[in-house]
């Protein structure tokens, strides 16, 4: 008997709990985007390949279908593609236009995020949302957040994301209602960055 | 083992009756031990077909149809599409793709379990052909007008 006949990397199961799990999922997922800029906890007990968080992982399941293409910038990383794809069904897209979500690692230099759709004047909802491993989060100090679903400012510092992210934020801003929305994610807490929210230094 | 024959188990276990499935696990000494990737889910599939298996592909209709995916525990993982919402079924006959895959089984379970499921469809097969056959009309082309 063929070597090949075991699954290469054996896949990982998904939800402990399909129903509850995925609709805690998505209410922390709604908090975060209605709350944006505040530290929205996800826990889900559940194992995932390297190099997803729990929580992107859980978010994963949650949103992708098979009609929502993913870009993930890994290269070759069958571990995680197939099992997105045992899961979720997810086409797994080769260019960054055509995604209707992203997974970003940060571990090499982030891709140009403009690249990604940000949808037409008149279907601002066609566009992409991007979903990005960060290092963790400091709430109370750094940028400051501004916008609908903050009631002053909200000051947060991400940690890991590179300066070059908040350039984009400017011009993605400024495109409304067009521009993609961001999920910043860390191993159990999100962060939501909806198109709306103005970021000042 | 290439493709074609775990296809070809695969179907086997798909059309076994649950009971038959059922028999052969209780008569395993050893029960292996397993834990699902994906447990036994029931869904909608299309079926689509091709008038004489030449022409172009229409949809047919829906059926009903459970899948399951699980890993024994020495890592091999076997899967399960059979008709129908019987869990169990989809369970079991994941479960003995598993046991195929592995080669302390694969002997044992090709010899007492596909081989004689197989024989049993395809007589069963037969006898349908036979009785179906019996109720053929052939039809015959009237020459008019003349």
């Amino acid at each position: 008997m063929a070597k090949s006949t075991v699954h290469a990397m054996p896949l990982l199961p998904g939800f402990a709990d399909p129903i509850l799990d995925s609709q805690y999922t998505f209410r922390q997922v709604l908090n975060a985007m209605a709350h944006p800029a505040r530290l929205i906890p996800l826990e889900i007990k559940m194992e995932v390949p390297v190099p997803l968080y729990r929580s992107t992982g859980a978010i994963c399941l949650m949103l992708l279908d098979y009609e929502t293409p993913l870009w993930v910038d890994l290269d070759g990383r069958e571990e995680v593609t197939g099992w997105l794809r045992f899961h979720c069904g997810c086409p797994i897209t080769p260019f960054p236009s055509s995604a209707r979500f992203a997974l970003l690692f940060m571990e090499k230099d982030l891709p140009f995020l403009s690249q990604f759709h940000s949808g037409e004047d008149e279907s601002p909802e066609q566009s992409a949302t991007l979903i990005i491993q960060v290092g963790g989060f400091t709430a109370g100090i750094g940028r400051s957040f501004r916008g609908p679903g903050v009631e002053t400012v909200n000051r947060l510092t991400i940690h890991g994301l590179s300066e070059k992210f908040w350039k984009f934020w400017e011009w993605n801003h400024r495109q409304y209602p067009r521009g993609v929305d961001v999920l910043f994610t860390s191993e159990s807490t999100i962060v939501g960055l909806p198109r709306t929210i103005e970021v000042m230094e | 083992m290439d493709q074609k024959t775990r296809q070809e188990w695969m179907g086997v276990l798909a059309k076994a009756k649950v009971e038959e499935l059922e028999e052969i696990w209780n008569l395993l000494k050893v029960k292996p031990t397993y834990s699902f990737v994906r447990p036994p889910e029931t869904g909608v599939m299309m079926i689509r077909g091709r008038t004489g298996g030449t022409g172009l592909p229409f949809h047919l209709g829906e059926v009903t149809v459970t899948r399951c995916t699980l890993q024994v525990k020495e890592g091999f993982q076997g899967m399960a599409y059979v008709l129908g919402r019987d869990h169990r079924h989809a369970e079991l006959a994941a479960l003995f793709d598993a046991l195929l895959q592995d080669p302390s089984h694969h002997l044992f379970l090709m010899e007492f379990v596909i081989r004689r499921i197989r024989r049993k469809i395809q007589k069963k097969k037969a006898v349908d052909a036979k009785k179906t056959a019996s109720t053929r009309v052939e039809f015959f082309t009237m020459v008019r007008g003349e």
